[in-house]
Formats: structure tokens, C-alpha cells, sequence
């Protein structure tokens, strides 16, 4: 967002001169370039959490993200100070920029699993302290969410053409030319028709997930289910259903699901202390689930998948009420934070399709 | 200045030459001199060892604040460093906004801001006691005419900046860091009359509050009265127009020296009231007494917290924006709404 580059800085600045924006402009590009050129995903994900709960915790003098983001200002501006005591916001508003720019201008599949992820946390974060902060918050998770949208409809889009090429090849006397000619279009038919296979499966499992109103995983009609467990359940039922990204009529689908039936009960707000209550040992395990012996993000970075951390941390636990006290203090989201069932469920589908994304990387 | 520098964040060796915990800097497990720094070469002894010299790397100069006041750019290494609540003050001459600023310092210094807050320090404690000198020098307990001098900026082009740091009482670890301007009059006065004053004011665009300052008396007197509200009505009109300032900015009109009108509202401050949310703009009315001539009944600071608290509570927020995909959605699947 380096069009927003001005506007953002502000948080940090009062009154920037044009060279110093002129300075930031060429840190970000230079940042922009250290996260892509990565193998691994950690400094993007970092810059990721950074940006939605500051550098003032979780992150250390020599943590990798910090010596980056320095680095990438003293380039252009050596009289930076090092210690973060004296520039977390501004290394924040250098990391928001930065994803910003990644997300909303970059064409390639990096930009994907960190929208997801701010998608997945924004909306549990407390309002910021500043409403300067929280405008740059807010246009971030848009255009997280723009860009996600716009990518699940490119991919399901209805793509076609290539049945009409076939149609009007020209047939050569020469049968290994023809098949030279005919083999590529053979198999970009064949994609297309996978590609349009594969959108139509999911539409289909989905409408009839939707339809049943019935929960695979708890063998029960969700209008049977607490409004939580529906949440917990309808949340990641769907999201293991659908293709990534998944688009937004998905989120509406969740929050149809959880409410159908409920009346204005279903509308009630729950706190997280609440909805906990509701979850059994066995449930967690679906936003929780066992996975390998790699680092798992949520407890690398709570902030971003809050619920995912609280479902792991009920798992080796089992104390609920001092879990929901460690929750507040790990994710920055207080134990009282309210949403309705529908919301709820909503949270947990995003959290669930940040999960799958970053499980295809590692897997990648 | 040593050759040097210590790993303690607090130790000046550096700049003073002398160790916090030792007679010399060379003893102190913390310090560390230019040559620890430097790596050394492994090449033979016949061939000069080319020290692998450590890229230069300037240290950010340390600065130490006068302590009177701060302009953006002193300003910028408290806002790079954490959120500061930038809070705008404007007004005619004479209307009270080096009195508030004063009064707001009193209050604090005293924990007359409790319940909700504690004084936690400022950076301008010198500039706050300046302006609050006059105020010790009552005699007989008779107020002076003028409580505060006539601000004057030696920089005619940039804002002065007062800082207050404030601690919440029920959140221990949570502070919020004010910085409050403190104009000369002129500078308002100099925007109703001319649009193209604006400039420098630039920064208030990024306040996450504007007090306007309305003298109470002037406002209520027949004579005087349809001048002020005038002049404020354009105040309001140029403040988003030519300065650019976000109407969602919490806007609090403050009318000061209300204990010579019994606490008493005019008209014409309603009327104002009116008119600024007409405009858009998220205003609050506060009626205030910085320094009362009556304090037996109505108490000095009054208003003046409250006009921070809104300003710190105000939930308005910029307008959020929405979600925007360019790619059509060709599929009725994808266009259910919630």
C-alpha cells in the first residue's frame, strides 16, 4: 500500500517531510523484496503478526523481522534508532505498509496465506489504541479480504476456449505434428474441465452440507447442537469443505448454518468464556487438530489464530477458567469478547482455512 | 567521550566517558570498546592483517530533550516509539488555551485526575511549569487578570507540542501519551481570516482530538456574542476544508471561563453545538473553568478532564472501509449475502 504510505506513517509521524516518505518508500520496496525472496515463510508470517499486535511483545531486539525491518530503513536512513524501545510503531507502520503492498499489488501466491491470516485475526483483535492505528488496521483487513475474494472467484470461474480450439484445429498431413498440436490442447481442455469439476463439487458439497443442516462430525442436526458447539463445528466442517480461498458467501453460509433454527437465541452475544464451556475435549481436536511435529503457527504467533491457540491449550490443560485467563494475556483478546453463535463460527471457519494454508505450504 | 559503548540501555558512557557501575569503563563486564568490535584477520604474519572492520554502524544520535517544549519533529521519536494521542487546541487570543493546558498540569501533578488517572511523567515538565509560574504568584488570593502569558513561538512555521503521560488506575500496564499543542492565538485567529493560513496546521490531520476554545463571556455577551459565534462557525468550516481534518475527529467545544456565567450555557453555544453537527463533525459541549474566581463553589479544572476523557473515549473512528474484489463473481454461489 504504498499509495496509503503517507496516511499510515501518520501513526508514527505527525507531519512526515517528502524526503522522509520518499526514504520509507524505498525501505518498503526493499523489505518487500527481503520477505518474497525468502524460502520459508517465517519472516512474512512474522511481519504478519507484527503488524496486527505491534513488536512491543512477542518480539525480541534480535529477532529476525526487527533486524529486517532496521535494516531496511537505515539503508536509506542511517540515523535510525536500533532499540525497539524507541521505534516499535514506527517499525509497525513499516510492516503494515509492507504487507499492504505484498497483499493488494503483488500478482503471485505469496500474498494468500497472510491475508488469510489477517482476515482470521483482525476481527478478535481489541479496538487499537488510536483511531489513526485502527484506520490502518481496518484498511489492512479490506484488503486482505478484497484479495482473497478476488482470487477464490478467479479460480472458480468457468474458464472455457479451449473446446473451441479444438474444434477448429487444422488437421495436418503428418499425424506427429497433429498430435503435436492436438496433445497441449487435449490437456488444457482437460484442466479446464478438472478446474471446472473441482468448483462444481465443492458447490455441491456445500449446498448440501448447507441443505442437510446435519454435522458430520457430531453425527446430529446442528439446531440439536449448543449454540457454541454449532459454531465450533459448522466453523470447520465447511472450511474443510471448500477450496482456498474460499470466497465470502462461504462465511454466510457458516453463519446460516449456526443460526438456522435458533431464533433470536441464536443472535445472543456468547464471551469467550463462555463458548469454552461448550466445547468438549474431544471437539477441540477440530481446530486443534494433531498434526506433525513442526511448530505450529498458532503457538509461534496466538494473535493471529486466537481461537486455534485456546483449542490447543484446553487440549494439554483441561482448565478451562485458567486457559481463558491465559488466553487474554497471549492473544491480546480479552476473555469477555463477545460475538454472537454466527460469528463465532465465522471466526473459527477463518481460523481453519489460515490453518489449511499453511499446512500446503509445509507440505509444499 | 569514551571509545565505546555499553550494552545497558541506561549507561551514557558513550557520550560522558564515565561507567554507572565502575571507576573505569574498561572494568565493566557491560562495556564494550571500539576494538572488541573489530574482527580479526587470519592472515600470515609476513602479510599485513587486513582487519575485517565491521560496517560503520552510525548509532542514532541520542538526544536530550530541553524539557520545554516539542516541536513534530522532537515529537516524532515519542510517536516512533509508541501511540500518542495528538490533541489539537485552538482559539483567539486570550481564550484560556495556555490556562487549560495549565490546569490540565495542576490536576495531574496533584492526582486530581483520579479515579481514572495517575500522572506518569512528561517530557515538558519545564514547559508546563512556565506557563503555570503566574498561577504561584497570586497574592491575597485575588486572581490575576492575565493567569498565563501570551504564547509566543519562536518558530513562526512550526507547532509547539506539550507532553502528558497518563496512567489508567484499573489497567496498571496501560498508558496513554498526550501530546497537546499550545498555539499562539494568532494562528486561529489567522485561519478564519485567511484560508490560506492552513498550512501550516497540516498536522492536525492527524489529531485524534481538536479542543476549540470559545471565551464563554465573549459568547454570552449581547455585544460580542454573534461576532464569536461567527467566527467560530468559520473556525469549524476551514478546520475540514482548508485544513483537511477528518470530521470524525472528536471535536469538543470548550467554553472557558464559565464560572463567570454560573456554569451556565448561552444560547449561542447551543447553537454552535448545533451547527458543528450539521457539519459531521463528532462534538461534544463542555463548559469549563480552568481557574475559577468562585472556587468555594465552583471548583478550579472543571471541564478540563472531562474534556480529555472524551476525547480519549470516543469511539468514533475513521470511516472503515470495505472489502473491494474487481473480479465479477459468475457464479450465484458466490453472491450470497449475510
Amino acid at each position: 500500500m504504498l499509495d496509503r504510505l503517507y496516511e499510515w506513517y501518520q501513526i508514527a509521524h505527525a507531519a512526515p517531510s517528502d524526503e522522509t516518505i520518499t526514504k520509507r518508500q524505498a525501505s518498503v520496496t526493499n523489505l518487500v523484496e527481503t520477505l518474497t525472496s525468502e524460502d520459508s515463510y517465517d519472516l512474512l508470517t512474522a511481519c504478519t503478526a507484527a503488524a496486527v499486535t505491534g513488536f512491543e511483545s512477542g518480539f525480541a531486539q534480535d529477532s529476525p523481522l526487527v533486524q529486517a525491518a532496521v535494516k531496511a530503513i537505515r539503508e536509506h536512513q542511517p540515523a535510525f534508532p536500533q532499540d525497539l524501545s524507541e521505534n516499535a510503531l514506527e517499525l509497525r507502520a513499516l510492516c503494515s505498509v509492507t504487507l499492504g503492498e505484498i497483499i493488494s499489488k503483488r500478482d503471485d501466491d505469496d500474498a494468500l496465506p497472510c491475508a488469510s491470516l489477517l482476515v482470521a485475526a483482525l476481527p478478535m483483535q481489541p479496538e487499537a489504541n488510536g483511531r489513526h492505528l485502527q484506520r490502518v488496521l481496518d484498511e489492512l483487513y479490506a484488503a486482505a479480504c478484497t484479495r482473497l475474494e478476488n482470487t477464490a472467484r478467479t479460480r472458480r470461474r468457468r474458464r472455457g476456449g479451449s473446446v473451441d480450439k479444438l474444434a477448429n484445429i487444422d488437421v495436418p498431413a503428418d499425424v506427429a505434428a497433429f498430435w503435436g498440436q492436438l496433445q497441449p490442447l487435449l490437456k488444457s481442455c482437460l484442466d479446464e474441465l478438472q478446474d471446472d469439476a473441482a468448483a462444481d463439487r465443492e458447490e455441491l458439497e456445500i449446498l448440501w452440507w448447507l441443505y442437510a443442516g446435519y454435522s458430520r462430525t457430531a453425527k446430529k442436526p446442528i439446531r440439536d447442537l449448543k449454540p457454541g458447539e454449532a459454531a465450533l463445528r459448522c466453523g470447520t466442517e465447511l472450511a474443510n469443505l471448500v477450496m482456498i480461498p474460499a470466497t465470502d458467501s462461504a462465511r454466510q453460509m457458516v453463519r446460516r448454518a449456526v443460526e438456522e433454527g435458533r431464533g433470536e437465541a441464536g443472535q445472543s452475544e456468547i464471551p469467550v468464556e463462555g463458548i469454552i464451556q461448550q466445547w468438549t475435549a474431544k471437539m477441540l481436536e477440530l481446530l486443534a487438530p494433531n498434526e506433525g511435529s513442526e511448530a505450529w503457527l498458532p503457538d509461534q504467533y496466538p494473535a493471529l489464530l486466537p481461537l486455534s491457540w485456546l483449542c490447543r491449550r484446553l487440549r494439554e490443560s483441561r482448565n478451562k477458567s485458567a486457559c481463558a485467563t491465559e488466553f487474554e494475556s497471549r492473544t491480546g483478546v480479552s476473555a469477555k469478547h463477545s460475538s454472537s453463535a454466527g460469528d463465532w463460527g465465522v471466526q473459527v471457519f477463518n481460523e481453519r482455512v489460515a490453518q489449511r494454508f499453511y499446512k500446503d505450504l509445509l507440505e509444499e | 567521550m569514551s571509545n565505546g559503548k555499553c550494552e545497558k540501555d541506561d549507561c551514557t558512557v558513550a557520550e560522558t566517558g564515565t561507567c554507572l557501575l565502575h571507576a573505569e569503563p574498561s572494568a565493566c563486564p557491560h562495556f564494550r570498546s571500539e576494538s572488541d568490535r573489530v574482527e580479526d584477520d587470519e592472515g600470515t604474519a609476513e602479510e599485513p592483517s587486513e582487519k575485517v572492520a565491521d560496517e560503520p554502524t552510525p548509532s542514532a544520535t541520542r538526544s536530550f530533550h530541553s524539557g520545554s517544549v516539542l516541536g513534530t519533529q522532537d515529537a516524532a521519536k515519542i510517536m516512533r516509539a509508541t501511540y500518542a494521542h495528538l490533541i489539537g487546541i485552538l482559539g483567539a487570543i486570550n481564550v484560556g488555551k495556555t490556562c487549560f493546558l495549565s490546569s490540565l498540569y495542576l490536576l495531574a501533578t496533584h492526582g486530581d485526575l483520579r479515579p481514572r488517572f495517575l500522572f506518569a511523567g512528561s517530557l515538558t515538565l519545564r514547559g508546563f511549569e512556565e506557563r503555570a509560574r503566574r498561577l504561584r504568584k497570586w497574592e491575597g488570593g485575588v486572581l490575576p487578570n492575565k493567569l498565563a502569558d501570551h504564547t509566543i513561538r519562536a518558530d513562526p512555521r512550526s507547532p509547539a507540542l506539550l507532553h502528558l503521560r497518563l496512567q489508567y488506575i484499573q489497567h496498571a500496564s496501560r498508558r496513554v501519551d498526550l501530546l497537546l499543542t499550545d498555539l499562539p492565538g494568532e494562528w486561529t485567529s489567522e485561519l478564519v481570516d485567511r484560508a490560506d493560513t492552513a498550512g501550516r496546521l497540516a498536522f492536525l490531520r492527524r489529531a485524534d482530538g481538536i479542543i476549540v476554545v470559545i471565551d464563554g463571556p465573549l459568547l454570552a455577551a449581547p455585544e460580542t456574542g454573534h461576532l464569536e459565534l461567527h467566527r467560530a462557525k468559520i473556525l469549524l468550516q476551514r478546520l475540514s476544508d482548508n485544513v483537511g481534518v477528518d470530521r470524525t475527529t472528536p471535536l469538543v467545544l470548550l467554553l472557558s471561563k464559565c464560572d463567570l456565567l454560573d456554569m451556565q450555557a448561552p444560547q449561542r453555544a447551543q447553537e454552535l453545538h448545533e451547527y458543528a453537527s450539521s457539519q459531521g463533525y463528532a462534538v461534544d459541549l463542555v463548559l469549563a473553568a480552568a481557574f475559577s474566581t468562585k472556587p468555594t463553589e465552583i471548583a478550579s479544572g472543571t471541564g478540563v478532564l472531562e474534556t480529555v476523557e472524551i476525547i480519549l473515549d470516543k469511539s468514533v473512528s475513521l470511516p472503515s472501509p470495505q472489502a473491494s474484489p474487481t473480479v465479477a463473481a459468475t457464479r450465484l454461489f458466490q453472491q450470497l449475502d449475510g
